[in-house]
């Protein structure tokens, strides 16, 4: 039970110094992560997206404001007026104002949307539904309390882009 | 997957008793000729939701892969066997029920608010002991115009002989409303018992005259509120022995900008479900807020929403709230299920606000960290570990989700390890509760189904508007202290073989024989009347309880742990619960074979506890705070002790 107590303690000590070690990591390297609140004032309520406009889950949305002023946002949308082919790789919007590399792929400026789709793939597609990026993601089963969408600090660089327990690794 | 349901439907052979066919409105009583088969196997398996996927407006998982069963019907509408024990027998027709009809809206369900359905109520209004049955009926938009008559709603008296007869016109409950939800409590502490209605439109305070009828009071008393109104639940989270209301919102539905598929209204969305156009919603469209009412004691209520810290800003589409204490500190906590949105737990810091610890409960999503279409709450303490647990039924394609409490207000999703996860993916879930149904002691799960696209039933996806209902039996996990849940065959014939587009549901002792049993209030038809006739001959008690003068006098939210039989339970006295429906307010223990009744150890609103011994089994105690047992009924009448004596007596030789 004594050592039951002291794992216990060590798990969440451990927790709290890699949740540290990542905040101190982005807070050195001046860049901020964003939450859903602080999205809301950014993101537009509703996203244009082949032929539609659906509104945004904001309440489910991430991001990252750079050192330098730069946003790269992310948000769920209620995808329900698309076909059932459409909206299974468009679950999400996504806004870079700057360069991206998402698992190694360039990814422009601008506004897109994205999904985390069948076979452990991370799509990232035009405003007309046409595939940008197709890039294997990975599963972190040990993720306690997962969220819809989040972005989080990658402790190796740059930062993930999760839903549920899936997630992919992008940086600037 | 496969084997699993093997095992469901497997036995022997299938039969449909009804097909009960949404589509059109008609219902259609299809008695099908009793065709017995050999069995095959079953279909292809559903597989697991992946994160993020919908299905039309409503969080779901992936498509699954259809399951049929050897006649080729979808799982929702098949899989019976032909033998084994009958737990349940439909009893609707000769209790009296089979005329009355819910109906909300047209067949076609072109739009949400004609498709959700309604729920149910067990109200005793007449304190005579028995339990009466208050269903909520829907509307139409030709009605609300004055174009046909509205639905009424239906209260039926027990008449204490297997039958019930409508009473709702000179009771003065009809609503004539577009009615959704309902909950139970006494909320002026008179003795009575109340009641509270949430319409598309304005609310009811039905408030219980005692001559048998009941005068509307909401306008007076403030809560009438007036776009879309679903389920609502009773507590005294402020500690002054009045209770108060909490009253959930579902879809700001406007008139004149009604939500069509391809309309302006929807933002010229195409509404779809699997590629074909479905009625819109909920996710896309604008959410109606919940409220909190503070009880002010003399009749009226004040909206505390923001100030007790429960503002719902998102406006999620909330269905079925529930007082009750979560965490063991005494106090009334509130869960709140959101459908297609996250789920609310707000637990009560004892200065009239409470803590949104949604999220970091675990309620809030599922174990996936997905949002999910929350339709139905059953609440209780399946472990007997003394903390309450949540079983939560959601839409098709998607597991319902078994909550467990993990103490401390926290919870692990624990849905495929109990044996819940892979049986319910193809089904639409509404109202399930945790019910004792054979009496051994040990809470097993019932829950009842249908979808909401009427759609599904001219495609070959496996599922049926109609639905049958699912029973799980609580068992042992092997050898651990944990405990997980086995499916208990459907019965050709017997009352778990209705195929019927339920939703609203509620539960409790109907013919005060010790069995639980359960009430369904379907879409657009009769209700259904489900008698528990489980072949055990365990024993059990029930009580009611009577608060003193500091807590309400209903004592709603009073916690009761009964030890008995080597297992200590825990039952809760509530007034909400299921899908937007009330359950019998009585505690209800099974006992198996013990002949002793156990110690009751109560923690009343008030704060008071005090530890009553039961002296006899299969007996319903009335329990005054302070006063110890003031009233039992043996068989639905006052206990013959001398008899009762005797029996015991010779029980124990």
């Amino acid at each position: 039970m004594r050592l039951q107590a002291v794992m216990t303690a060590f798990a969440k000590g451990t927790a709290m110094a890699v949740l540290a070690t990542c905040c101190l990591l982005q807070a050195q390297s001046g860049n901020t992560l964003l939450k859903p609140a602080e999205i809301e004032k950014l993101f537009p309520a509703t996203v244009y997206y082949d032929g539609q406009s659906a509104p945004a889950q904001l309440r489910n949305s991430g991001g990252v404001k750079f050192s330098d002023g730069h946003y790269v946002l992310a948000s769920l949308v209620d995808t329900s007026g698309y076909s059932t082919s459409l909206a299974s790789k468009y679950q999400g919007y996504l806004i870079t104002e700057v360069p991206l590399t998402i698992g190694g792929k360039h990814l422009a400026p601008g506004a897109y949307g994205i999904g985390f789709v069948a076979d452990d793939k991370f799509v990232v597609t035009d405003l007309g539904g046409n595939t940008l990026i197709s890039q294997s993601s990975k599963t972190e089963s040990g993720l306690s309390r997962p969220r819809p969408l989040q972005v989080t600090a990658d402790q190796a660089g740059g930062f993930r882009l999760y839903s549920g327990r899936r997630y992919v690794q992008f940086a600037r | 997957m496969g084997d699993v349901w093997q095992s469901m439907t497997g036995r022997d052979s299938f039969y449909v008793k009804h097909l009960w066919i949404g589509r059109r409105g008609s219902f259609a009583v299809a008695l099908l000729s009793s065709v017995f088969i050999s069995v095959p196997g079953v279909g292809q398996q559903a597989g697991a939701p992946s994160p993020g996927a919908t299905s039309g407006g409503v969080a779901s998982g992936v498509a699954a892969a259809p399951i049929y069963d050897s006649q080729k019907r979808p799982i929702t509408a098949g899989g019976f066997v032909d033998s084994g024990p009958v737990v349940f027998q439909d009893v609707t027709k000769s209790a009296g029920l089979s005329g009355w009809q819910h109906k909300m809206g047209t067949p076609e369900k072109k739009v949400i608010v004609e498709t959700n359905g309604s729920g149910v109520c067990l109200i005793d209004y007449d304190n005579d002991g028995w339990l009466d049955i208050y269903l909520v009926n829907g509307s139409t938009f030709d009605a609300l115009d004055g174009k046909e008559p509205s639905p009424h709603a239906a209260l039926f008296h027990n008449n204490h002989d297997g039958t019930f007869t409508d009473v709702a016109g000179q009771a003065g409950v009809a609503n004539d409303r577009w009615g959704y939800g309902c909950s139970v409590a006494d909320y002026d502490n008179d003795g009575w018992p109340d009641l509270f209605v949430g319409n598309y439109g304005q609310n009811r305070l039905y408030h219980n005259d005692h001559h048998g009828s009941f005068t509307d009071l909401a306008a007076r008393a403030g809560v009438q509120l007036g776009n879309w109104s679903t389920g609502s639940a009773w507590g005294d989270f402020d500690g002054d022995g009045l209770l108060d209301l909490y009253v959930a919102g579902y879809v700001h539905l406007d008139r004149e900008r009604i939500p069509i598929s391809g309309t302006k209204a929807v933002n010229f969305a195409f509404c779809q479900y699997r590629g074909i156009t479905v009625n819109c919603g909920p996710r896309g469209l604008l959410g109606e807020p919940d409220h909190l009412f503070r009880n002010n004691g003399d009749g009226t209520f004040t909206d505390v929403t923001t100030k007790a810290g429960v503002e719902d800003k998102n406006r999620y589409y909330g269905f079925t709230p529930i007082f009750l204490d979560v965490n063991g500190d005494g106090k009334p906590d509130l869960v709140v299920g959101n459908d297609s949105t996250p789920n609310f737990l707000y637990l009560n810091k004892g200065n009239g606000t409470f803590e949104d610890a949604s999220y970091a409960s675990g309620l809030a999503l599922n174990d996936d960290g997905r949002e999910i279409a929350s339709m139905g709450i059953a609440a209780g303490d399946y472990e007997n570990n003394g903390l309450i647990d949540f079983f939560v039924t959601v839409f098709g394609d998607d597991y319902k989700v078994l909550y467990r409490n993990d103490g401390k207000a926290t919870f692990s999703d624990i849905s495929y390890k109990a044996g819940l996860a892979q049986l319910t993916i193809p089904f639409v879930g509404w109202g399930d509760g945790f019910i004792d149904y054979d009496n051994d002691g040990w809470l097993d799960l019932f829950m009842v189904n249908g979808h909401v696209y009427p759609q599904v039933d001219q495609h070959d996806w496996g599922t049926t508007f109609a639905e049958r209902s699912l029973l799980f039996r609580n068992v042992a996990d092997g050898n651990s202290k944990s405990r997980r849940f086995q499916y208990v065959p459907a019965v050709a014939g017997s009352g778990l073989a209705d195929v019927i587009p339920a939703r609203g549901a509620a539960f409790g002792d109907l013919f005060n024989d010790g069995k639980v049993d359960v009430v369904i209030n379907p879409v657009d038809g009769p209700p259904v009347l489900l008698r528990n006739v489980n072949p055990d001959h365990h024993h059990w008690v029930e009580v009611g309880l009577v608060g003193g003068l500091k807590s309400p006098r209903d004592a709603t939210c009073a916690t009761a742990f009964l030890t008995a039989n080597g297992i200590r339970q825990r039952q809760d006295v509530l007034a909400s619960g299921s899908y937007i429906s009330a359950n019998d307010r009585r505690l209800h223990f099974g006992l198996g074979d013990a002949v002793n009744g156990g110690s009751l150890e109560i923690h009343w609103p008030s704060g008071a506890k005090e530890t009553v011994v039961l002296p006899a089994v299969d007996r319903i105690y009335t329990i005054t705070e302070g006063k110890g047992i003031t009233g039992s009924l043996c068989a639905g009448k006052t206990c013959d002790e001398k008899a009762a004596g005797s029996a015991r007596a010779s029980e124990t030789r």
